[in-house]
């Protein structure tokens, strides 16, 4: 009987035991995973940044200075059928100018602060950059940047 | 050996055991990299974008000058105005601060930034803050020709 007692108790030990390590498995396993899928998102806006920067770099939307977005460049992009998605592999890209909320028309533009150049059927969360959208404005008689920002979402983003 | 003593010599046994895996679990929890936080991903392209936008200030003629030339003149001839008899810092402060508050709006997203001009190790001669925040993430990019760098400390 005192056998059988010892035994017994030692096979809750060993149960409460498990018991234990398997609770601080799951803490573990959580934790890490939280701290993995906060580097993930890091390295996504990274790479989104660095996406959007070379996107806005390219001679198709490139304007007259580093890093600038030509207003006109992309205007034309987005009414011309050039398969924009496939070359760029995005789902989606838009370039704004902060503070004009107008979406670009054919009647409107240039005076309107929003040009939609590719958008997919599905897009996730889009990454964003600054950039400045310059244009020739007729009313000073040279180019005008404004403060913008590009949106893209989909290839390495 | 009594039972009681073999009891306690259990628990103690297990006391140890739950400390060894305690101190490696600290050890792993420490030696885990920091996850980089000194950057937001947006400052530096904001940082990029904002001299190179037209402002409102035209020196000579009638071309309106960029951001990076207004922050030029303003540092180098600050008692100088613009065609509309301004004071280029005048507008310079209006230009920056119209421009910050426009890209980084106080709401759901962004809690608050802090946006300066600065040369090193002097006070800086624009800073623009707002939101209430103890924890930033920012970026700084100098400005060629001056020995000024502009910085952007924002809180998500």
């Amino acid at each position: 009987m005192k056998g059988q007692l010892k035994i017994q108790e030692m096979a809750f030990v060993i149960v409460a035991l498990v018991l234990l390590f398997a609770l601080i498995a799951v803490f573990f396993t959580s934790w890490r995973l939280h701290s993995v899928k906060g580097e993930v998102e890091a390295l996504q806006e990274y790479a989104g940044g660095k996406l959007v920067s070379q996107l806005v770099n390219t001679p198709e939307l490139q304007g007259s200075c580093q890093g600038c977005v030509s207003w006109d460049h992309a205007w034309v992009l987005a009414e011309g059928n050039y398969s924009l998605a496939d070359r760029w592999n995005l789902d989606y890209l838009e370039v704004q100018i902060l503070g004009v909320n107008r979406t670009c028309t054919a009647q409107q533009y240039p005076e309107c602060g929003s040009i939609t150049l590719i958008r997919g059927d599905a897009y996730g969360t889009a990454q964003r950059a600054f950039s400045a959208m310059c244009y020739w404005d007729p009313s000073i008689n040279q180019e005008r940047c404004q403060l913008g920002m590009v949106l893209a979402s989909g290839g390495k983003a | 050996m009594k039972r009681g003593q073999e009891e306690i010599v259990g628990f103690a046994v297990l006391l140890v055991v739950l400390a060894i895996v305690g101190v490696i679990l600290l050890g792993m929890y420490l030696r885990s990299p920091v996850p980089e936080s000194s950057t937001f991903p947006e400052g530096g392209s904001f940082l990029d974008a904002l001299p190179q936008v037209t402002s409102s200030c035209a020196l000579t003629g009638d071309r309106l000058i960029s951001v990076h030339e207004l922050l030029v003149q303003c540092i180098m001839q600050p008692g100088k105005q613009c065609a509309s008899e301004e004071l280029i810092c005048t507008v310079m402060n209006n230009t920056l601060h119209s421009l910050v508050t426009q890209a980084f709006p106080i709401g759901s997203r962004i809690e608050g930034y802090r946006f300066t001009v600065s040369e090193p190790d002097t006070p800086p001669v624009v800073t623009l803050s707002a939101g209430n925040c103890t924890s930033y993430q920012g970026d700084q990019r100098f400005l060629p020709g001056t020995g000024y760098s502009l910085a952007l400390f924002v809180c998500t």
